[in-house]
């Protein structure tokens, strides 16, 4: 077979092959040659356009440029004799462009007469610069006179309007200020007249430029009859004289000044004319090299043009000829080794397609052979492919109608092409039925809608879905789930839909009860009002109540989301568990002890720090294990704050905070239990306020209780920390004073006490004085214990109160008042 | 009643009444007036209500004339009378106007010799020809506004390039000559001709030079010459007796000048004059050393056309001068 294909290689190498080539051959010699013609012609013509091109193009596009910059520097020059007065910066800004553009232009000047001439020009145009200039400053010049003359004239007529107006008021000569006045503003008249025609003459200019006729005689006409008319006014006081011989000698300097520019004037236009002839000068010079240059050039391009004539006509016939022989040749080939071989194929594939078991011959011994050969090697091959799938398709067919899952194929409508029988049997219907029905007439109407979308959807990517719906069986209604899979033809288009489906009616009864199960004990934990977690031995939170996401969720609706995260985060805002004694961590306790276990927590919460109870108890799975542990706790916050202010009241005065008589007396036994071992004293000083309850009945009960608290306050302020400040009811205060060691320092505190209640007190507005009396007893000096101590500071408070008041003294069995 | 009696009584009695005059005018200024020319002379009047309007509401004013245009030489017995009256007045004031009045009167009587403060107007000499100012006399020189009057000719007609001068051969035409020499350069006309004539009978004379070397003719200080039977003339008969032999047009320098027949004037006026020396003696009365004033002049200007010789010689005026000028016409 192999030899068979290389031998029949070798002929179509020494046959059709070498024929085509031949034809190549040929055909690229022809145009080789005529490649070869027509580029000779194109270089002959190349080489003489160069020719021209050297010779004259150069001039043509250096005579143009130059005209182009002389056009662009004349419109300059234009500009600026059109422009009659411009800044000075302007001008030398403008006119260094143009000597710049100048210096440029005879560079690039082509001829010596052209250079010459832009010499000549570059010459003038300084000249026309400089007058410029000169013209300028005459203006300016003339600006500044005019100004200032009329500065004057404004004087001068606020000068004459006031005497006009005193000679008025006093009766004076009114007749000679009036003749004055008049005459100023005649002066005002003709220098506005001035000044009007000198803008008309410079406007007449402006717009005449190379034209210009001089006007300025008539305006040195009127200059001369305003000064001949301010010769008059001298004859005036000399205030008023001297502002006309002031005026005089500025109007005489803005005459001087209109003849000055006139005469500049005069002097543009001469150089504007001469400019003018330069200019033409000069074009007629380029107009000349151009013209040279351009006859030229049309007598080289009658001659290209002859020879491009001659060549085109040499080039046509070989050409045609060319073209001729090409074709023939390549029609006598084609019909010998296209065209027949090409029909006995046609014929032999038609048999074939009749008859499988024909072959095709041609009799060639060239690549038309070849293709026949490879046909009928084809021919065998698909013959062997058809068998295989015939049997291929029968495995499936048979693994399709013994398996228990439910097979089908759908159009895009809907309507069932292939059904296997376990979807017969158990939609109680055969093939037959079913062929054609449309599938969504068997499913549940509520599920009708979502599976018509997805069929639907299959027309797009990714081309396959799952769904599960409720469909009526023989058994009654079903669940199934179904991997839909479009199938696709060669240009992905979608040509039917294949289905395959399962029933999953217990595995959904299973799920539906295992979610009302969840449901039922999620109800029951959030009813539960102490917070629940259910913590896993990774310390993650995998459930809580409704509490326990009130007490430790965050943000709006935190009772609504499940808490997330590590179990000392959420309560303790730490990311370690706890581990301290007085934080002991439940999960630990109970992995370690595997029983119920019992702490007290302070946890972050919304609130604020809140104190918790907690109880864990093991959390187990299927095999037993502990897993994790139920927390559950309960805010005691409250209950353990009202607790302390229990135990706060139980010891200490509710209107002042003072310790009461029963922390008092424990203080006593602490201190004279120290006094007994370190040979020291206690005192005991009785202080009850002078004339307090007249305060009280005339001020209210409102003011003495604040009257109380402020007295509580300045004492504090002024004993020790080691003494107690204690009240013993109504106005009746003890201070109990340890580690003393004499009645000295029990003195001093004495005398201080009644020293400070000395300055007023400040009460809800009212200025009060209040005094003290004050009795002592000593600790183990009078007597051993508490109420014996307290009792004759009692007797010694109401010998100070005998004793006038305001004092204090220290027990006596004497009953006197000893100090 | 014996002359010499008769005249102590009237001297006695004339005490008296100056006297009464003087508690009757309480604390009014007695001030006396001298002019240099008569009483009806146009220039005398305007001197005269010049000082009127500066002394007349606080003063009681004695004027004497002098009358030198018309009869010069009987100038100084006037002046001689002046004084007597003077010293009978005894004025706290003296007001000497033009030239005559300084010569005759207030060099020989007053001048560093009293201590009544003079003030004199109407000067055209320098002032130091009388020895002024003195402690006692300051005042107000009088010039004629000549230069300002030829520019206001030329404004009116602009082909006047000549200019020649017609005065009287008198001691204010010497001071009027002395003045065009001195400021002839700022002119704007050429001064052709500067004449000084004493009669009429010289006019006929001169006419052929006015008509062949002047294109117009200043006139001033005219009065007083003389015509064929020796009468002393006013300006206004000189005038009618110069147009006999003279068709050209002519100026002048005061408004009576223009009143009488000249075109044109920028003119001085008397009463500037006698104002400013009255406004000066008040000052001295009131308590001013007379060395404190300094001698002034006069600078007011007017202009004045006189229309019926503008339009009898045809000029035609442009608005723009006419509006700054009065006008007056010819007297009948």
């Amino acid at each position: 077979m192999s030899s068979h294909r290389r031998s029949t290689g070798q002929v179509t190498q020494s046959h059709l092959g070498r024929k085509l080539l031949l034809l190549l051959s040929l055909n690229i010699s022809i145009l080789l040659l005529l490649a070869v013609f027509i580029f000779s012609s194109f270089r002959h013509v190349q080489a003489v356009s160069k020719d021209v091109a050297d010779a004259h193009m150069n001039d043509l596009v250096i005579n143009s440029r130059v005209s182009y910059k002389l056009t662009d520097i004349f419109s300059r020059i234009e500009l600026l004799s059109r422009v009659f007065w411009m800044q000075d910066e302007y001008l030398v800004a403008e006119a260094e462009i143009i000597e710049d553009r100048l210096l440029h232009l005879k560079t690039d000047a082509v001829s010596h007469d052209l250079n010459d001439s832009i010499s000549e020009l570059t010459k003038r145009f300084n000249s026309f610069v400089g007058t410029l200039h000169h013209i300028n400053q005459v203006i300016s010049e003339m600006h500044d006179l005019d100004s200032t003359a009329n500065s004057k004239l404004d004087q001068l007529e606020d000068v004459i309007s006031n005497r006009l107006i005193e000679s008025a008021v006093e009766g004076g000569d009114t007749q000679y200020t009036d003749q004055l006045l008049a005459l100023t503003i005649s002066y005002r008249e003709s220098l506005l007249l001035v000044g009007k025609q000198h803008a008309e003459y410079k406007f007449n200019y402006l717009h005449t430029a190379a034209e210009v006729k001089l006007e300025g005689k008539q305006i040195i006409a009127d200059i001369d009859d305003l000064v001949l008319r301010l010769q008059t006014i001298t004859a005036s006081d000399p205030l008023v004289a001297t502002y006309g011989r002031s005026i005089e000698g500025l109007i005489l300097g803005y005459r001087d000044a209109v003849v000055e520019m006139d005469n500049a004037i005069l002097e543009l236009n001469r150089i504007l004319v001469d400019l003018n002839k330069t200019k033409q000068n000069l074009l007629g010079q380029i107009e000349a090299l151009q013209s040279r240059a351009a006859t030229e050039a049309e007598r080289l391009t009658a001659s290209i043009g002859t020879l491009i004539q001659t060549s085109g006509y040499y080039v046509s016939i070989g050409v045609f000829v060319a073209i001729f022989i090409i074709a023939v040749l390549t029609i006598v080939l084609i019909r010998r080794n296209i065209n027949n071989p090409l029909n006995q194929l046609i014929q032999g594939i038609d048999n074939l397609g009749r008859n499988h078991g024909a072959t095709i011959t041609l009799g060639r011994n060239d690549e038309w052979e070849t293709i026949a050969i490879a046909l009928n090697k084809m021919q065998v091959e698909l013959n062997s492919f058809y068998q295989k799938i015939r049997e291929s398709e029968a495995k499936h067919r048979l693994l399709i109608e013994n398996q228990s899952d439910l097979v089908i194929e759908v159009d895009s409508n809907g309507g069932i092409l292939f059904a296997s029988p376990s979807f017969c049997k158990i939609f109680g219907m055969n093939d037959v039925e079913l062929l054609g029905r449309n599938l969504l007439l068997q499913v549940h109407k509520e599920d009708r809608a979502a599976t018509e979308e997805v069929i639907g959807g299959l027309q797009r990517e990714p081309f396959h879905c799952n769904i599960e719906h409720r469909a009526i069986t023989k058994y009654g209604w079903r669940w199934f789930s179904w991997n839909y899979r479009a199938v696709l033809d060669e240009d992905g288009h979608v040509v039917s839909i294949v289905g395959m489906g399962r029933d999953v009616t217990s595995k959904k009864n299973i799920a539906t009860e295992l979610q009302r199960q969840r449901m039922f004990l999620r109800t029951v934990i959030d009813a539960v009002t102490d917070p629940i977690l259910v913590i896993d031995r990774n310390y993650s939170i995998r459930m809580s109540n409704v509490a326990a996401r009130k007490e430790y969720g965050v943000g709006e609706n935190s009772d609504q989301i499940e808490l997330r995260g590590l179990c000392h985060q959420v309560t303790h805002g730490s990311d370690l568990p706890c581990e301290s004694d007085e934080h002991p961590c439940p999960l630990r306790a109970v992995l370690e002890t595997g029983e119920l276990c019992h702490a007290t927590h302070e946890h972050v919460t919304s609130d604020g720090v809140r104190v918790f109870e907690l109880a864990a108890s093991p959390l187990l799975n299927e095999q037993g294990e502990i897993d994790g542990v139920v927390h559950v706790s309960r805010d005691v916050t409250e209950k353990l704050t009202a607790e302390k202010k229990i135990r706060f009241l139980a010891h200490h005065d509710a209107l002042t905070k003072l310790p009461n008589r029963v922390l008092l007396q424990d203080r006593f036994d602490q201190a004279s239990s120290y006094a007994d071992r370190a040979n020291h004293k206690v005192a005991v000083l009785y202080l009850d306020l002078d004339h307090f309850k007249h305060t009280n009945d005339t001020l209210g009960h409102q003011i003495g209780d604040e009257l109380l608290q402020a007295v509580v306050n300045r004492i504090l302020a002024n004993i020790r920390e080691t003494n107690t400040l204690s009240r013993q009811g109504g106005d009746e205060f003890i201070i109990l004073m340890p580690h003393i060691e004499g009645r000295d320092a029990v003195e001093m505190v004495a005398k201080h006490i009644l020293d400070i209640m000395n300055e007023p007190l400040w009460v809800s507005g009212h200025e009060l004085t209040i005094t003290i009396s004050l009795g002592i007893s000593i600790y183990p000096d009078d007597g051993s214990d508490f109420h014996t101590l307290l009792s004759l500071a009692d007797d010694a408070m109401y010998s100070a109160k005998k004793a006038g008041k305001n004092t204090y003294c220290f027990y006596s069995k004497d009953d006197v008042c000893d100090r | 009643m014996k002359p010499r009696t008769l005249f102590l009584h009237s001297i006695f009695f004339s005490l008296i009444f100056l006297a009464s005059l003087s508690v009757w005018g309480g604390d009014k200024y007695r001030v006396l007036v001298v002019m240099s020319y008569e009483q009806d002379n146009p220039w005398c009047q305007e001197i005269r209500d010049g000082i009127e309007s500066a002394l007349g509401s606080v003063s009681d004013i004695t004027y004497v004339y002098l009358d030198t245009k018309a009869d010069f030489k009987g100038g100084q017995k006037k002046a001689d009378a002046a004084y007597e009256l003077y010293s009978t007045l005894q004025p706290d004031g003296v007001i000497a106007a033009d030239d005559n009045a300084q010569s005759m009167f207030v060099v020989p009587y007053l001048k560093d010799k009293v201590s009544t403060p003079v003030m004199f107007c109407g000067v055209n000499s320098e002032a130091d020809k009388y020895g002024y100012p003195a402690h006692n006399v300051s005042g107000s020189l009088e010039r004629g506004h000549i230069r300002e009057s030829i520019a206001f000719l030329r404004q009116l007609k602009d082909d006047i390039n000549r200019i020649c001068f017609l005065v009287r051969k008198s001691p204010s035409g010497g001071a009027l000559r002395q003045q065009v020499e001195q400021e002839k350069s700022s002119y704007l006309a050429e001064v052709s001709g500067f004449f000084q004539v004493q009669n009429t009978s010289e006019f006929a004379d001169l006419a052929p030079r006015l008509e062949s070397q002047c294109d117009a003719i200043y006139l001033d200080s005219l009065e007083g010459i003389i015509d064929d039977k020796g009468v002393s003339l006013s300006h206004k008969e000189v005038c009618r007796s110069l147009e006999m032999v003279y068709s050209g047009l002519f100026i002048g320098a005061n408004k009576y000048h223009v009143d009488q027949g000249a075109l044109s004037a920028v003119v001085k006026t008397g009463q500037e004059q006698g104002e400013a020396a009255g406004a000066l003696l008040l000052k001295a009365l009131q308590g001013t050393p007379v060395s404190n004033i300094a001698v002034t002049r006069n600078y007011r200007g007017k202009r004045f056309i006189n229309v019926t010789t503008m339009k009898k010689l045809g000029i035609k005026v442009r608005p723009i001068v006419l509006r700054s000028a009065s006008f007056v016409t010819t007297e009948k």
